[in-house]
């Protein structure tokens, strides 16, 4: 068993390897380096104009713990062929699960670690901790966290529904109560409690399992469930096979493709626009690139870096977008219709064209009303203008036939 | 006559699957094509709807290779896939606006069809629903819909009756003979033997990716005298007859 956990970790690992290759594609990153730095920057900018007697911190501070606690969970690794496969090895499964948690829990300190190093500035400013004490308040999280494994697991060997008050206590309120005190009275108090939350919690689940049979419907959905949501993350990027998004109807955008014209010429756009209004894949690239582009413009009071940002932005929805044009490759009737393929790339531009000259227009419209600038405006949308221009007219047709060949 | 195939010789690879075929589809003819699995079927048919190059040889539809119009090659073929081919994010009646669309039908003659076909295979209530959700049967319906909306000269149909129920398999097999009558050519692969018999007018038995023998039940029979009576029984035996020559 010990060998299966393994072999899947490290199938697991090379997967997350594969996709996080073209998550930190040079795109991506550089607009990671701009998200980092404007949110470390107006951080920072915080930290200076915050004022220690501020009642909020508090709260705030107890808020983000509870949150960073919350991220990462069980990580199984159960495939969907175990239960008929490994039945007969069922005892053997626990140490399995063991191991899953151990790593579960490894990846948790980094969370941890990571969390309350982000949030130590702040401490320290608020409450005049010394570092000691913040590093205490992280290893009250990581306690915590393992005997939220432990809970995970052992609803694993539960055949009765989700009980969502233990949940809502063990991973909300208790922890709520516990930096409540640490925040306010002392630190190592609040990793004394964490301790006795998390030893109760693992011991229940080490008495228990031996008792009770592993639920292997619900084990395998959980796992299902994590995995589809990381493969949801990657498929932002890249296409991922196991996940093609879901469809939905969306009836309530009828009336904007009512407005395509059914001429033949415009079979393709007919075709695509649909697929760009109801696949969750494309249209929440679309909407969450152009949704995070506008905040992120609202924060950004200059000029030049606005418009930067803005041609950063525009540049990597579009691109993002391209793959639209292949997407139905795989269907034989777009192969057998007797339409030749530059009207396809025409529709394709042409619909690319509408999407983007929106977004440069709300990017336009929040620049100018954040900085009360009508001129503003008006130089975003000029320079979007070009930029579509330029990428429609001369970067694609070539990137558009690599993709064909 | 409309399609025809001379010295065809291809596949997937360099490797050829094919060897050397010949035939043709006559117009008002329903000619079945019959092989074991991998004998060629698919890949005869991927040829002749465009989707693969030939190595050698050259297919036409009256006269004219894909090559010198694509275009009005293709508007010629009607294809039903072996396995549905749907696009998720289009509703019944947007499968049907498309094919309209692509094929640059007459909306409203093509609507009126269409309503038709929908009413046949009792799918005219489902017209706002999304196909991809359909069951297999269901969706082979679409597909039959939507290949017979268009009124093309050649019909490709690839093992239509896996799937479908009694009711949609005679409906479908009326089709092909109205459509027949208004002299389109069609070409079926399939395994169901006994429906091939009773409706085809021809047969191509493929073998190894060669054409082990072709013509009606007839000719069929005086070809293979001591094999039998029926389609199946000639068949069964013309195939382990290839296998034991291997």
């Amino acid at each position: 068993m010990s060998d299966l956990w393994k072999r899947r970790q490290h199938a697991h690992f090379l997967e997350m390897l594969k996709y996080l290759r073209y998550v930190l594609n040079d795109h991506f990153v550089i607009a990671l380096m701009f998200l980092v730095g404007g949110l470390g920057y107006g951080y920072s900018n915080f930290l200076k104009t915050f004022h220690t007697t501020s009642w909020w911190a508090g709260p705030l501070i107890i808020f983000f713990l509870v949150i960073i606690l919350q991220i990462g969970r069980l990580a199984s690794l159960l495939k969907k062929a175990d239960p008929v496969f490994l039945l007969p090895r069922e005892h053997d499964m626990h140490a399995y699960l063991k191991q899953a948690r151990l790593h579960s829990l490894f990846f948790g300190i980094c969370i941890e670690i990571l969390g309350t190093a982000i949030l130590f500035p702040f401490i320290v400013i608020a409450f005049h901790f010394s570092g000691w004490q913040v590093a205490g308040l992280g290893l009250a999280l990581i306690i915590l966290k393992f005997g939220e494994l432990s809970i995970e697991l052992n609803q694993l060997y539960q055949n009765h529904a989700f009980i969502w008050w233990l949940w809502v206590g063990t991973r909300w309120l208790l922890p709520i109560c516990w930096f409540i005190v640490g925040i306010y009275v002392n630190v190592w108090l609040t990793v004394i409690l964490a301790l006795v939350q998390s030893f109760i919690e693992v011991f229940q689940e080490n008495r228990q399992w031996t008792t009770r049979s592993l639920n292997w419907h619900l084990a395998v959905t959980i796992e299902e469930q994590r995995m589809l949501r990381i493969y949801r993350f990657f498929n932002l990027f890249t296409d991922v096979p196991n996940v093609h998004g879901t469809v939905h109807r969306r009836k309530y955008l009828d009336g904007i493709l009512a407005m395509i014209n059914r001429r033949s010429n415009n079979t393709y756009v007919y075709l695509f626009s649909r697929a760009l209004l109801r696949s969750t894949v494309y249209s929440g690239l679309y909407f969450r690139l152009t949704l995070l582009g506008m905040l992120l413009l609202v924060f950004v009071p200059n000029l030049y870096l606005s418009l930067f940002l803005q041609v950063v932005f525009i540049y990597l929805i579009s691109f993002q977008l391209l793959p639209l044009l292949v997407n139905y490759n795989e269907n034989v009737f777009t192969h057998l219709y007797p339409i030749k393929n530059t009207i396809k790339i025409a529709g394709f531009n042409w619909l690319l064209a509408r999407l983007l000259i929106a977004t440069s227009l709300l990017f336009a419209v929040v620049v100018g009303i954040s900085n009360i600038s009508l001129i503003q405006a008006i130089l975003s949308l000029l320079l979007g203008g070009v930029e579509i221009w330029i990428l429609i007219k001369l970067y694609f047709p070539g990137r558009i036939k690599k993709m064909n060949s | 006559m409309v399609l025809k195939i001379e010295h065809l010789v291809g596949g997937y690879s360099q490797i050829p699957v094919l060897k050397e075929i010949n035939f043709e589809v006559h117009e008002g003819e329903l000619v079945g094509l019959i092989g074991l699995n991998g004998a060629g079927k698919s890949t005869t048919i991927n040829h002749i709807i465009g989707l693969l190059t030939p190595q050698k040889g050259k297919i036409t539809i009256d006269d004219k290779t894909i090559y010198q119009d694509s275009d009005a090659y293709k508007k010629q073929i009607a294809y039903i896939p072996e396995l549905p081919v749907l696009y998720p994010e289009l509703t019944l009646k947007e499968h049907i606006d498309l094919t309209i669309m692509a094929y640059r039908l007459d909306a409203k003659k093509a609507w009126q069809r269409a309503d038709e076909l929908l009413t046949t295979f009792r799918l005219a209530n489902k017209l706002d629903w999304f196909p991809d959700n359909f069951s297999k049967g269901m969706k082979q319906k679409v597909m039959i819909v939507c290949a017979f909306l268009t009124e093309a000269k050649l019909y490709i149909i690839d093992e239509p009756f896996l799937g479908l129920d009694p009711l949609a398999t005679d409906d479908l097999l009326k089709l092909i003979d109205e459509r027949k009558s208004h002299r389109a050519a069609v070409l079926m692969s399939t395994h169901v033997l006994d429906t091939a018999e009773k409706y085809c007018d021809r047969f191509i038995l493929l073998h190894n990716g060669k054409i082990q023998t072709q013509g009606n039940l007839a000719s069929l029979r005086k070809q293979n005298p001591s094999l039998g009576q029926s389609l199946t029984d000639i068949y069964l035996g013309l195939a382990r007859e290839g296998e034991t020559h291997e």
